[in-house]
C-alpha cells in the first residue's frame, strides 16, 4: 500500500511540474530545458527553511513559490529577445549553472551529498508525519494547481498565450501587449514549479541535485510530450504514466545495475517514438 | 484643417540601403487609396512605419491630427489604424472565431487575475465577445466556418478572415497588405466586393496591391511610390495615363 | 517544342497560385514571363523543374512527360533553374561551387565545361579562388548562370536574374544569356520584373495575371497592348 501511496504522492508532484512545463512551453511557446532548475530552487528553499526553523511549511512553500516566479520570470526573459532557438541554447546553460550551483554550493545546499533530515510539512502547528496525510497534502496541491491550469486556458487570456505561441507579431497587430502575457505565464509556471519543489523536498525528506539536473528537465518535457500539449488531461496523463513506466520495468526481471540506463533508454525511445509518431501525445495537440 | 492620415519627411535605411526616401503624403477620410510602385518602392515598410512595426530614422506619422511618432503597435490600433500582412499571419491552430475574438478590444478576463479569481464573469464576457465575433464573420462570409481551425480554410477563406480579424480591432483607417493575391477570380470578386462594402460603411481603406487590374478596379485614389518617395497621386485614370510612370513601373522605355 | 506546359495548376498549402496554364517554348526561343507580383511566375518554374507538384495539367521536356521524372534527372536532362536570389554556394571559392556542380553534370563532350566556361566569363577565372560570398552581386550572378549552363543545357529557367544588379550590368547579363542561347540552340524563360529589358531580349512574351495566361506574343504585339490592363 505505501508502495502505491508513494507513487501516486510523486506523481502529484509531477503533475504540478507537468503543468508548469506545459504552460510554459506547450501553451505560449517558450521551450524551456531549465524547469528542474527552478523546481530544484523550490525544493532547497523549502529545506533550509524548514531544516532551520525560520519558517513552517506554508510560509516556507509560499516563498519557494514566489522566489520560483521571480526565477523563472527572469529566466524566461530572454525568450522576449531571442528567437526559440537560440531561447533553447540559453535555457540549457540555465540549466547547466543551476546544477552547478546545487552541486557546489555545499553550505546553502549540501553539495552533492545532497540535504538530509527535511521535516515533514506542517499545518498550522501539526505535523504531517503519515503517508496519506502527504497524499492528502499533494492532491489538494495538485487539483489547485489543475484548476488554475485549466481557468487559464479556457479563458480569453488561455487564448491569448495560445497566439503569442503561434505568432506574436499578429497579436501585438490586433493590439493586444505580449510583453505581459508572456510574463504572467512565466510566473504561473514558475510558482506551480515552485510549489512542487516544497512538497518534493518534505516528502522525500532527503534532496539531492540529482533530481533536479537536465536529466530530469528532458523527462519534464518527455511528459509533456507524451501526455499532449496544451491540454489538462494531457499534463495529468504524462506524470502518471512515465513515472508509472520503471515501476513496471522493475517486474521485468533487469539486474539493478542496468535498472537506470534501462530507464533512460525508455524515456529515450519514447520521446523519439512520440515526436517520430504521435506529435500530439495521448490526450493533447502538437507541441 | 488637418489630413486623415499624413506622412512627412519619412526615411529609413536598412543597412546601406535607402528604403524610404524623403517619403510623405496625405490621404483623406473614406475611400479606398492604393499604393502602388515596383518591387521594392517602399509599400510594405510604410506600413510598417504607419503600424508602428518600425521606427522610422526621421519623419513623422499623423492621424487626425495627432503624432503617432513612438507609439507601439498596440497604441496605434486603438488609436484607430489597424493593418494585415501579405502571408496573412493567421493563428492556423485556433478556429476561425477564435482568430476575430482575440482582435476584439482588451477585456477583464484577458489578465489571468480575471482568469483565476473571476472565471463566472469572465465566462459570461466571453460569450458576449463570441457573439461579436460570429456578427463580423457573418459580415465578411464566414459564419459558416466559425467553428473550424484556420489551417482547413481555404485561401481564399483565410484571406476573408484576415479582413474579419481587422474589424475586430474596430479601427476605422484599415491598411491592406495584397488583400488579392493568390486569388482566383471568384475569391478575388468576393474579395473587392468586401473592400467596397467596407468603404460604404465609412472605413477609409490603403491597400498595396499589385495586380493593377484589381487597382482600377477598386481604388478612387492611387498613390505611386518609387524608391522610397511618393512620385504621383491620382485617379487610377490619370496613373496610367502618365507615360513617365509607365516607364518606371515596367522598368524602362518600351 | 523543347518544354511544354499543358493545363497545369499548382500551389502551397490552401492555396492555388497558378491554374490551367499552359505555354511553350522552342529550341534556342528566348521566352519572357512577365505578370505583377504573385501572379505566379516563380511557381510556375518551380513546377516545371519539380520542385512543386502540378496539381493539375502535365510538363513535357523535350517530347517526354515529366511527371515521373525527379529533379535531378531533369537537370541531368538538360532542364535548368536558375532560382531567384543567387543560387551559389557563399561559402565556397569560385572553383569549387563549379567543381560541386561539374562533378555530376559535365562530363566530357558536354556543351559546358569549367574550362569552356572560365573561357566565356573570364571574370570568373580571375575569381576562381574568391569566396563567391564577397564578391559584388554582379559577379555572383554571372557565377550562378555559370553552374545554371554548367554540363550540356537545353531550356534555361531564369528566375529574376537581374534583380540587385545595375543597368549596365543586367545588359551584360543579358547579352550572356542571348549569346549562348543563339549559338548553342538553348530555349530559355525568362522570368523578370524590368519588362522593359525582357522586351528588349524575348523572342516572345506570355503575360500572367493571379495564376493564368492573359497575353502571349510577340514583344511588338505586347508593346501595343495596355501593359496596364495585364499586370
Amino acid at each position: 500500500m505505501d508502495y502505491l501511496y508513494s507513487y501516486l504522492i510523486l506523481a502529484e508532484i509531477y503533475v504540478l511540474l507537468g503543468l508548469s512545463t506545459n504552460l510554459l512551453v506547450g501553451v505560449v511557446g517558450i521551450f524551456s530545458v531549465s524547469q528542474a532548475a527552478v523546481f530544484g530552487v523550490g525544493a532547497y528553499i523549502v529545506g533550509d527553511c524548514l531544516l532551520s526553523g525560520t519558517l513552517s511549511f506554508l510560509p516556507a512553500l509560499a516563498l519557494a513559490a514566489v522566489a520560483c516566479v521571480l526565477l523563472n520570470v527572469l529566466i524566461s526573459l530572454p525568450s522576449l529577445r531571442v528567437s526559440g532557438d537560440y531561447f533553447v541554447v540559453t535555457s540549457f546553460g540555465i540549466q547547466l549553472l543551476a546544477t552547478a550551483t546545487f552541486t557546489n554550493w555545499t553550505w546553502g545546499t549540501g553539495g552533492a551529498n545532497g540535504m538530509p533530515g527535511v521535516p515533514p510539512p506542517d499545518l498550522f502547528g501539526a505535523s504531517i508525519e503519515s503517508t496519506r496525510g502527504i497524499l492528502a497534502l499533494t492532491t489538494m496541491a495538485m487539483t489547485l494547481g489543475c484548476l488554475a491550469f485549466w481557468l487559464i486556458l479556457r479563458a480569453p487570456f488561455g487564448r491569448k498565450l495560445r497566439a503569442i505561441r503561434e505568432d506574436e507579431l499578429a497579436v501585438a497587430a490586433a493590439g493586444k501587449g505580449v510583453l505581459g502575457a508572456k510574463v504572467s505565464a512565466a510566473a504561473m509556471a514558475g510558482a506551480f514549479a515552485g510549489v512542487a519543489g516544497g512538497l518534493y523536498a518534505t516528502y522525500l525528506s532527503f534532496i539531492d541535485p540529482s533530481s533536479f539536473d537536465l536529466d530530469a528537465s528532458i523527462l519534464l518535457l518527455t511528459m509533456v510530450v507524451v501526455g499532449g500539449a496544451r491540454t489538462l488531461w494531457g499534463s495529468i496523463l504524462g506524470p502518471f504514466l512515465l513515472l508509472a513506466l520503471p515501476q513496471a520495468l522493475t517486474l521485468l526481471a533487469i539486474p539493478t545495475t542496468y535498472a537506470a540506463t534501462s530507464r533512460q533508454l525508455l524515456y529515450g525511445g519514447l520521446l523519439i517514438a512520440f515526436a517520430l509518431f504521435r506529435p500530439q501525445g495521448l490526450l493533447g495537440e502538437r507541441l | 484643417m488637418s489630413a486623415y492620415l499624413e506622412i512627412a519627411g519619412v526615411n529609413h535605411s536598412f543597412g546601406g540601403l535607402q528604403a524610404l526616401n524623403d517619403c510623405g503624403f496625405a490621404i483623406a477620410e473614406g475611400g479606398i487609396a492604393c499604393l502602388v510602385g515596383p518591387n521594392g518602392a517602399g509599400k510594405t515598410t510604410i506600413f510598417n512605419v504607419i503600424t508602428g512595426f518600425l521606427r522610422p530614422d526621421t519623419g513623422h506619422v499623423a492621424f487626425r491630427g495627432r503624432p503617432l511618432d513612438g507609439l507601439t503597435p498596440q497604441a496605434i490600433v486603438r488609436a484607430g489604424i489597424a493593418r494585415s500582412f501579405q502571408n496573412l499571419r493567421l493563428f492556423a491552430d485556433l478556429t476561425a472565431c477564435d482568430n476575430v475574438m482575440l482582435a476584439l478590444p482588451e477585456r477583464a478576463g484577458e489578465t489571468p487575475f480575471g482568469a483565476l479569481f473571476r472565471p463566472f464573469a469572465t465566462a459570461r464576457a466571453d460569450r458576449r465577445r463570441r457573439g461579436d465575433a460570429l456578427q463580423l464573420l457573418d459580415h465578411v462570409g464566414l459564419a459558416a466556418r466559425a467553428a473550424d481551425r484556420v489551417r482547413n480554410l481555404s485561401y481564399g477563406e483565410q484571406k476573408l478572415l484576415t479582413i474579419a480579424r481587422l474589424l475586430a480591432t474596430g479601427a476605422e483607417l484599415l491598411l491592406l497588405d495584397e488583400p488579392a493575391s493568390g486569388l482566383a477570380s471568384g475569391a478575388l470578386d468576393q474579395v473587392m466586393a468586401l473592400l467596397r462594402r467596407l468603404r460604404g460603411e465609412g472605413k477609409t481603406l490603403l491597400v498595396v496591391e499589385h495586380n493593377t487590374r484589381v487597382v482600377q478596379q477598386i481604388a478612387d485614389e492611387v498613390l505611386f511610390l518609387h524608391q522610397g518617395h511618393l512620385l504621383a497621386q491620382g485617379s487610377p485614370a490619370q496613373i496610367i495615363a502618365d507615360p513617365a510612370l509607365a516607364e518606371i513601373y515596367f522598368g524602362g522605355a518600351l | 517544342m523543347i518544354l511544354e506546359l499543358e493545363g497545369l495548376a499548382a500551389g502551397y498549402g490552401a492555396k492555388t497560385v497558378i491554374s490551367d496554364l499552359s505555354f511553350a517554348v522552342a529550341e534556342g526561343e528566348i521566352l519572357a514571363l512577365l505578370g505583377h507580383n504573385g501572379a505566379g511566375k516563380t511557381t510556375t518554374l518551380k513546377t516545371a523543374m519539380g520542385l512543386i507538384a502540378p496539381r493539375a495539367g502535365l510538363v513535357r521536356f523535350a517530347g517526354v512527360p515529366l511527371a515521373r521524372v525527379p529533379v535531378a534527372e531533369r537537370v541531368a536532362r538538360g532542364l535548368r533553374l536558375l532560382p531567384e536570389g543567387r543560387g551559389i554556394f557563399p561559402d565556397l571559392t569560385v572553383a569549387e561551387n563549379i567543381d560541386v556542380v561539374a562533378a555530376r553534370l559535365a562530363a566530357g563532350g558536354a556543351m559546358f565545361t569549367p574550362e569552356a566556361l572560365y573561357r566565356l566569363l573570364p571574370v570568373l577565372a580571375e575569381r576562381r579562388t574568391t569566396r563567391a560570398g564577397s564578391m559584388s552581386g554582379g559577379q555572383q550572378q554571372m557565377l550562378a548562370f555559370a553552374l545554371a549552363i554548367l554540363g550540356t543545357p537545353r531550356c534555361l529557367l531564369l528566375d529574376e536574374p537581374s534583380i540587385g544588379l545595375a543597368p549596365n550590368l543586367v545588359e551584360r547579363l543579358f547579352a550572356q544569356v542571348r549569346d549562348v542561347c543563339r549559338a548553342h540552340g538553348v530555349a530559355v524563360v525568362l522570368v523578370e520584373q524590368n519588362v522593359a529589358a525582357a522586351l528588349a531580349l524575348a523572342d516572345r512574351v506570355a503575360i500572367m495575371n493571379s495564376g493564368k495566361l492573359v497575353f502571349d506574343g510577340t514583344p511588338e504585339a505586347a508593346r501595343a497592348s495596355n501593359l496596364w490592363e495585364h499586370f
